[in-house]
């Protein structure tokens, strides 16, 4: 086990930047997902932590070394990918034991590491199947068996779980979780569903366009966003952000002249533009409030999510108890007390 | 009005129909080959029958002229030597540069494939007096080895051709997993992509060795009565002074043929489609 550190890495295509210059720190024994929409840079920098693209620019560490110019083979890591890559001519047992045999581990030390990991895994009966012989969870539990028979200093996933269907991937999401309890070797984990980051990880690293937005807990991260994309992008269904100023008096005024409740801020300027943050689940339906016109009600069971706009502007509300709300009624809503994140219009910085 | 279409019947028809066309076009295709069988187990005067014999009592008598000459062994042994250390020549440096052209970006790569090609393209004879020049030159005229490297040259585009292929659709996660699993890039190609692309060495050994077995014209050139393969030595049937024998000839001809249809028809058994199939989601 080890910590890594990626410190102002780069990644370039020829003249095209995707990363420009990412720092982290994934202390030993931390599960750490990477998340962000796709195309940011997630896999990239996966796959230069395990070694499966160069690095232009910047360190990587793992333990102690420096593994820029390491090849994949001499880092002692394990990485699953997204689509398995399982060996098709090898059978379960093979597929596990392949990196054991390359290293020259003995027969019964072998043996011993399969008969774990499938005990682990619950792969047992399976080890003599190939894997086209196999579902896409069964897959997905060999691919893992193949990682972690070997003990390595760092597991590394790249969306593991998307292509398994919705009930499998909860399962998996926390067979996963459970594994790293059980073993507590340093994760990363790469992922661009929210839900598996904030369900998963002690430490979320949220990534667009080749940057790092935010590190931090889960709930770090939900509670304090640091800007307009992570607020969005943490959290489902995911905030309402609404076009606004600043007209003092601890009010802000939507385009359509709708008056939105804040708490008197002195940081702010009269007229200042922001733009105003509510999560739907901090929302409550009542007698007055901020305006709203209902255009889709969403009974989920559990709760209920109503759709309606103010003014121009989209809201979504999330409520848990039952009411009778149709389209077209107009709602008033309330803010619970400091559920309000206020963002610069221009930089998108939470104020 | 009912449709009749998928009644069992008409299914029964259906399939019927289809075997009558197959089992024609096959004897279409066969044709020639049943004639040459045919003539191969006629006596000389009945080859010469007019009209021509559709009913007699087969001989052997060809076979056993064939199988009892002096020369008919040695040719034997010469094409084998020939054909398999051609095939496996053009498949160990072709396997190679195959997976180099599907997995390394280098630079001149495209022209360097089109440049390979361009040798497939070029008619045999084209290049056949310039070979035989270099050749002598080496002081390797007439050596079995001028003949290996005359066929390697054609098939070598051949299996750099359909390997590149069979490479390009291997998923390039399943090495890049087998380098974290701790192989090297050389035991990655052999324990994980070999065995995977079995189809297609099968499919481009095949190619190859029909080629190098039927090759008349190089081996012609380049061989003497020491070294010559057997569509050479088959061609003296035509020179005799008794014209031309052609019960030897077909004889020779069916004799020289079998060993390439049973190895087809085993190596075929290999050609398994969805080898790779499990390997990803799927
Ligand atoms: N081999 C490559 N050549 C050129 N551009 C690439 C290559 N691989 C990835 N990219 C680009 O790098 C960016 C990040 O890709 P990737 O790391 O795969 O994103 P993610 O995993 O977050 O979806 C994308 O814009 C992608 O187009
Ligand atoms: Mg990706």
């Amino acid at each position: 086990m080890a910590q890594v550190t990626i410190d102002n890495v780069r990644k370039a295509y020829g003249d095209v930047e995707v990363l420009h210059g990412v720092s982290a720190r994934i202390e030993d024994g931390e599960f750490v997902v990477l998340v962000g929409p796709s195309g940011c840079g997630k896999s990239t920098l996966l796959r230069m932590i395990a070694g499966l693209e160069t690095i232009t620019g910047g360190i990587v560490r793992i333990g102690d070394r420096v593994v820029n110019d390491i090849t994949p083979r001499e880092r002692n890591i394990a990485m699953v990918f997204q689509n398995y890559a399982l060996y098709p001519h090898m059978t379960v047992s093979d597929n596990m034991t392949f990196s054991l045999r390359l290293k020259g581990t003995s027969r019964e030390e072998t043996a011993r590491q399969v008969k774990r990991a499938a005990e682990i895994l619950g792969l047992t009966n399976l080890l003599d199947r190939y894997p086209k012989q196999l579902s896409g969870g069964q897959r997905q539990r060999v691919a893992m068996g193949r990682a972690i028979v070997r003990d390595p200093l760092v597991f590394l996933f790249d969306e593991p779980l998307s292509n398994l269907d919705a009930k499998l991937r909860v399962q998996m999401r926390v067979e996963i979780k459970d594994l790293h309890q059980r073993l507590g070797t340093t994760t990363i984990y790469v992922t661009h569903d929210q839900i598996e980051a904030m369900t998963m990880a002690d430490k979320i690293v949220v990534m667009r366009d080749g940057v790092i937005e935010q590190v931090g807990s889960p709930l770090d991260i939900y509670d304090a966003p640091a800007n307009v994309f992570v607020a969005s992008f943490i959290g489902s269904p995911s905030m309402n952000l609404l076009n606004c100023h600043y007209v003092g008096a601890g009010n802000a005024r939507t385009e359509d002249g709708i008056d939105l409740p804040l708490v008197a801020s002195a940081a702010l300027q009269d007229n200042q533009a922001v733009v105003y943050g509510v999560r739907p689940e901090h929302l409550t339906i009542a007698a007055t409030g901020i305006p709203a016109v209902v255009l889709v009600v969403e009974p989920t069971g559990s709760e209920t999510h109503i759709f309606a706009k103010v003014g121009n502007q989209d809201v979504t509300v999330l409520v848990r108890e039952r009411m009778s709300v149709a389209p077209g009624d107009t709602i008033y809503l309330q803010p619970k007390d400091n559920s309000i994140y206020l963002f610069d219009k221009g930089t998108g910085v939470r104020l | 009005m009912a449709v009749v279409v998928g009644s069992p019947r008409m299914r029964k028809l259906e399939t019927a129909l289809i075997y009558v066309a197959l089992t024609v076009l096959v004897m279409v295709f066969l044709f020639p080959v049943l004639w040459v069988l045919g003539l191969s187990l006629k006596t000389r005067l009945q080859v010469f029958a007019s009209p021509p014999l559709y009913l007699w009592w087969p001989t052997i008598e060809n076979y056993v002229d064939v199988l009892t000459r002096s020369d008919f062994p040695r040719a034997f042994i010469n094409t084998l030597i020939v054909s398999t250390s051609a095939v496996l020549l053009s498949l160990c440096v072709g396997a190679p540069a195959a997976y180099a052209f599907a997995r390394f970006p280098f630079k001149g790569r495209s022209f360097l494939f089109f440049a390979l090609l361009v040798m497939r393209m070029l008619p045999p004879i084209a290049v056949l007096v310039p070979m035989y020049v270099i050749f002598s030159k080496l002081g390797l005229a007439t050596t079995r080895l001028s003949v290996v490297l005359a066929y390697t040259t054609f098939s070598l585009p051949l299996v750099v051709w359909i390997m590149r292929g069979y490479f390009e659709d291997l998923p390039v996660e399943l090495e890049e997993s087998a380098w974290i699993d701790g192989a090297t890039r050389f035991t990655a190609f052999t324990h994980i992509i070999l065995p995977m692309a079995r189809p297609g060495f099968v499919a481009a050994s095949i190619l190859c060795l029909q080629l190098a077995w039927n090759d008349f014209m190089f081996a012609a050139v380049l061989t003497n009565n020491d070294t010559q393969t057997l569509p050479v030595m088959m061609a003296s049937f035509n020179a005799g002074d008794s014209g031309m024998d052609w019960g030897g000839l077909t004889a020779s001809g069916m004799l020289v043929t079998l060993p390439v249809v049973i190895f087809s028809f085993f190596a075929q058994g290999h050609l398994v489609a969805g080898l790779s199939s499990g390997a990803v989601k799927g």
